[in-house]
Formats: C-alpha cells, structure tokens, sequence
C-alpha cells in the first residue's frame, strides 16, 4: 500500500507540474486509487479477524469513523 | 436503438456482451467491442487481423490491463496515464495487491466497489466511476442493452474469470454507448442505410481516449492507419 509519505511526495510532484489538468488529474486518480486500496485492505483485515479498533489504529482514525465507511459495505467477518 | 444495426453488427455487439460476462466484468466497455470485431467473419474483421490485432492479443491485453472477474473493477476504471505521471504504475500496483491479498478479499471488495457505485445517496463524494453510472441514470429513458440474441455461434477466449458467470444485462459504458451511437453517424457519412461492422470500427477508432488507443498501441499498432485500411476496404467493396 502506498504511504502516506510516498503519495504526499507524489502530490507534491505533481502539484508542481506546469500542467494543472495533468495534475489535478493525477490527484484525482491517486485519491480513487488510494480509497480503493483501503477498501481492499479493510476488507482483508476483516476477514482475517482483526478488530475495527486494530484497523484504526493503522489507518489513523477513529474506530467509529472505519466502522461508519466500511461496516456496511464489508459486512461481517 | 439497434434497429438499423445489421445482423453481423448485432452479433458483434452481442458477442461484446459475452466477453465482457466471460471475463466477470460488469460492464460493456469499449475494449469488448474491439475483441467482438476482432473475431467477425467480415472484410473488417480481416482488416484487422492483417494489423496483427487478433482476438487472442486483443484479450491478453484486456486481462492484462484491467484483470478477470469482479477484482478487475478495483483498478478498470482508474486514469492510468495520469498516475503514470506522478510515477505510479498501475500495473505494478495491482501485480503487488494480487500477490499479497487473497482473491477473495479482492473479488469482495470489487463487489463493494460496483455496489459502492450504484447506491445513491452517499455521504462521501463520488467516486471516479460513479460519473458513467451516474449519467447512465441520468438517461434512463435512452437506456439501452445489447440487443436479443441472433443465430450466432458464441463468443469464445482463451480467460474465463473464477466463480459463478454473470448472468442478465450488462450496461454499456459511456465511452462504448458514445461508439455505438457515433456509428450511425458513420453511416450516414457513408451513405449506408444500415450500420454495419465497418460503421462500429470505424467509430470505435475515432476516440483519443478511452481503452481502444492504448490497447492498440500495446500491440505495436496505432489506430489511424487501420482506419484508413478499412475505408479504402469499403471503397474498393462499393
């Protein structure tokens, strides 16, 4: 998974293009791809057992907040 | 919608439909038009395969670039050039999730991710591919789905995505439906009454964006010079 890090850098980068319309699209891109990333790994988390608390304490959130964008969309374990 | 489409073009729109359920994509994209075209019995169907843009590399490229079944829509719709940009392979990137994640929790969360992009009403803001569902709603009285079946043998590849077959419509997306749409334009261009195979190449070569170019551009091919071949094609038909 990308850090945060990483795609703050690439961000950065790209802000920096010349080009806004490359740029702006690239964070638009990066942002879908990144949200589709966590999706996969929330969900896989799930399904090894981890807890809501577990998944948010990596993601840096709070429980609730993990809980409210993926418990319904993932389901239970 | 399909009414001046002549049999061949409608098997070839059908035959999209079967390739797209094949593969376990939930959506006709351009990319299973060009696969149908590549395997018709018609002087474009020959056009092409004289570009070496065969049915089986056609297909190979499409699994390659977007993947098999409900997983392929994790990554199918992502700007891949724009992330290219800022130095992220969307290749890579899904070579590494397929490795590491189990294809269950992947074919699960490209569940979640077309469900994701037909409820409505959400908190967040939509997703990138939200934007085709969205106009496919916003149009529902055009909404079209491939036409009935036509004497035809089925559309046959070498990839068949794991797990039960879809079954029922698939949509059309907005790039694909724009093709069709833009076929008949071709037609009358030509002063064709129907809109034949020749019209749907024609029209499916014409986009800067979208899958078609790329894909072809993978096969060592570009998309002007098959055009041209096909309108001489017709010219020395007619």
């Amino acid at each position: 998974m990308l850090t945060a890090v990483e795609s703050t850098v690439q961000i950065a980068e790209s802000a920096a293009s010349h080009d806004p319309d490359v740029g702006l699209r690239a964070v638009a891109a990066l942002r879908t791809l990144t949200e589709r990333l966590e999706l996969v790994q929330v969900g896989n988390a799930r399904t090894l057992g981890w807890s809501w608390q577990h998944i948010a304490d990596r993601l840096g959130v709070s429980k609730q907040t993990v809980h409210r964008k993926y418990g319904r969309r993932i389901g239970r374990r | 919608m399909f009414e001046r489409f002549s049999a061949d073009a409608r098997t070839v729109v059908i035959h999209a439909q079967e390739h797209a359920r094949r593969l376990g994509h939930r959506y006709i994209g351009c990319e299973h038009l060009l696969l149908a075209l590549t395997t018709t019995d018609t002087p474009v169907g020959g056009v092409l395969r004289e570009h070496r843009i065969t049915a089986e590399r056609v297909e190979e490229e499409v699994v390659r670039r977007v993947g098999l079944g409900a997983a392929a829509a994790l990554f199918a719709d992502l700007d891949r050039d724009a992330l290219a940009s800022i130095g992220i392979d969307l290749d890579v990137v899904r070579a590494r999730i397929e490795a590491s994640v189990p294809l269950e929790s992947l074919t699960r969360a490209g569940q979640a991710v077309q469900c994701g992009a037909r409820r409505t009403g959400r908190r967040r803001p939509a997703p990138l591919r939200r934007r085709w569902r969205r106009r496919r709603h916003a149009h529902r009285g055009l909404a079209v789905s491939a036409p009935a079946p036509v004497a035809a043998p089925p559309a046959s590849g070498r990839y068949r995505a794991p797990g039960a077959p879809l079954v029922g419509h698939l949509p059309f997306t907005p790039g694909s439906k724009r093709v069709l749409e833009m076929s008949l334009r071709e037609a009358l261009a030509r002063h064709d009454r129907h809109i034949g195979v020749e019209h749907i190449t024609l029209s499916l070569l014409v986009p800067t964006s979208g899958p078609v170019r790329p894909i072809l551009e993978a096969l060592g091919g570009s998309a002007d010079p098959v055009r041209a071949a096909i309108i001489d094609r017709d010219r020395l038909a007619s």
